[in-house]
């Protein structure tokens, strides 16, 4: 019996860890391993009519002693320090004594068909599920068995035909612990599938996040080693006395404190998003006229316009803007991103800067003829340290945070941010809202 | 003598200015920028460049419709037999570990500086080295 007991478990395990493999679904490996298991324990276990009839026959004689089989099961579980989990409530180990006494009630009736099969895999999965060990359960059928055996053994008094009756009972608890072991191997191998899928998640995350943070690592020290090269540099060759008039000079100096604001302007994104990414970036909302701030970030970014004989068109002086909800240093940082982008992305034709208003929101629209970007990767400019094309940011210097940082300042405030473009070549428009002041 | 001379590809303008003055006027050295790549190729093909200092990251590099990098072009130097002893100086912002032994490999490049490169004594003294070996 113990050799054809583990070359079963041995048949099982193979099928189940072939179906964990090949990427079956779980309740479909429940049922197609419950049906053909069950068929497989029927030829192992040899049942004959023989047996079902000997077992049909002891019950009437059984009968009354079921309940007490079951107690007897029952009683010796607590002992496990694991215990107390099954008894819960006194409904769950009633139900699951019940259900054992059923079980007795089929064995004794000859039944051990599918339904049989089903209700022992339940009570093995409960056991599972409880934590409760293999070797404990084992242990209280085993208790099961000698109590059946003393059964028979006091109340048959055919000699022949309670030994039959012993062999009978012996391959339907046999029957019944390959299923409670089945059992227990399938519920460990899901654990063990489904902690393992966790953990290669986990896995991957890491990897990507480390990834993701040595990438941003290496394009910062790149992106603020090149303003500080020229920052050192001029200074230096003015130090050198390299120039030959003071104009000379006064150039070289003026390139120097433009790459140096051009270096505190990525020190300063850069700090923003070690805020966001520490949660600790404070946005104040309070009553907020948008206007006037609108109307500032504009003038400032008209003289780059102008530099670049891009037209900056205002279309909001026509529009009563209501009072909004918001924080102004915040909102201020938002237009000089959006419309600083604008005009940074664009080498010919117009900005135009709108607005929108219904009783919940202001939509603010900056449209521009720049150089556009390619549907596919309009969702990534978002995404924190992504400027989408690496080369475009050297062409147009920054950081590459700007738009991900006002997302998160625009959300913050309860507003929505969007970019659209047609393509390449074809100019951006972004969209924002800002929530309408309601008293 | 004839002055020497010094192609610097680099695509950001700020930067050009500064090898311009430093090389020129501490330098004495006569100096061509450009990121063209067909341009880049005639240069040096014609004899007239000494040595060329070399970005790896740029933006308008492009060689027959396809963008190029700094590495990309050093192997273009290399490959043709009558410029592949021109001596390299690549000069690049990429400063993280490992960026130096990757990129000297990949480019074959005798001289590797790492920006921010402002001292322009030590950039000539760099650039002095790699033309006397060149003799």
């Amino acid at each position: 019996m113990t050799s054809q007991f583990s070359s079963f478990c041995e048949a099982i395990r193979e099928r189940v860890v072939a179906s964990v493999r090949a990427g079956d679904k779980m309740r479909n490996l429940d049922q197609g391993v419950t049906m053909e298991t069950f068929r497989e324990i029927k030829r192992y276990m040899h049942f004959s009519d023989e047996d079902v009839s000997v077992l049909k026959k002891l019950g009437p004689t059984m009968q009354p002693y079921l309940k007490e089989m079951a107690e007897r099961f029952y009683a010796e579980i607590p002992n496990h320090p694991e215990a107390f989990k099954i008894f819960t409530g006194p409904e769950q180990i009633n139900r699951l004594k019940q259900s054992l006494q059923r079980w007795g009630a089929g064995l004794f009736a000859g039944i051990y068909d599918e339904n049989y099969v089903q209700e022992r895999y339940l009570v093995g999965h409960t056991h599972v599920r409880i934590n409760l060990p293999q070797k404990y359960v084992v242990s209280a059928m085993a208790l099961v068995r000698e109590f059946l055996h003393q059964v028979v053994n006091r109340e048959i008094k055919d000699i022949p035909f309670r030994m039959q009756a012993h062999i009978s009972l012996d391959k339907v608890l046999d029957l019944d612990l390959n299923l409670m072991c089945e059992a227990y191997f399938k519920s460990s191998v899901q654990a063990l599938k489904e902690i393992n899928q966790k953990l290669e998640e986990a896995n991957r995350k890491l990897i990507e996040s480390s990834q993701f943070k040595s990438e941003f690592l290496a394009s910062t020290s790149h992106e603020l080693r090149t303003p500080l090269s020229s920052v050192l540099g001029f200074i230096r060759l003015v130090l050198d006395g390299v120039c030959q008039s003071r104009e000379e000079e006064m150039d070289l100096l003026n390139d120097a404190f433009h790459a140096a604001e051009h270096l505190l302007s990525i020190v300063n994104d850069l700090l923003d998003v070690a805020r966001i990414e520490a949660g600790r970036l404070e946005i104040q909302s309070r009553r907020t006229e948008a206007k006037p701030i609108l109307q500032q970030v504009i003038s400032l970014t008209a003289v780059q316009a102008e530099q670049k004989s891009v037209k900056l068109i205002d279309k909001t002086d026509s529009i009563a803007l209501p009072t909004v909800w918001g924080d102004s240093e915040r909102l201020k940082q938002v237009f000089i991103n959006i419309i600083g982008n604008a005009v940074k992305f664009t080498d010919r034709g117009s900005v135009t800067v709108n607005a929108q208003v219904d009783d919940k929101f202001v939509e603010f629209k900056v449209e521009d003829t720049g150089v556009g970007i390619a549907k596919e990767r309009q969702a990534e400019l978002f995404e924190k340290f992504k400027q989408v094309d690496s080369s475009l940011k050297r062409r147009y210097g920054g950081s590459g945070l700007g738009l991900a940082i006002s997302k998160h300042l625009v959300e913050r405030m309860g507003g929505k941010i969007q970019l659209h473009s047609e393509g390449l070549g074809l100019g951006t428009t972004v969209t924002f809202t800002i929530p309408v002041y309601v008293q | 003598m004839k002055k020497q001379s010094i192609l610097v590809v680099e695509d950001n303008a700020l930067i050009v200015k500064f090898y311009r003055m430093a090389l020129e006027r501490q330098g004495g050295y006569k100096v061509y920028t450009t990121e063209d790549v067909d341009e880049i190729l005639q240069l040096v093909r014609s004899g007239e460049i000494d040595l060329v200092i070399l970005d790896i990251s740029l933006s308008n590099a492009h060689y027959q419709n396809r963008k190029m990098d700094g590495i990309e072009i050093a192997g273009l130097i290399r490959q043709d037999q009558a410029t592949a002893r021109i001596p390299i100086l690549v000069a690049t912002a990429h400063a993280m570990e490992g960026d130096r032994a990757k990129i000297i490999a990949a480019t074959g490049a005798n001289g590797y500086l790492e920006k921010p490169i402002y001292d322009s004594r030590k950039l000539i003294s760099e650039v002095e080295s790699l033309l006397s070996t060149k003799e």
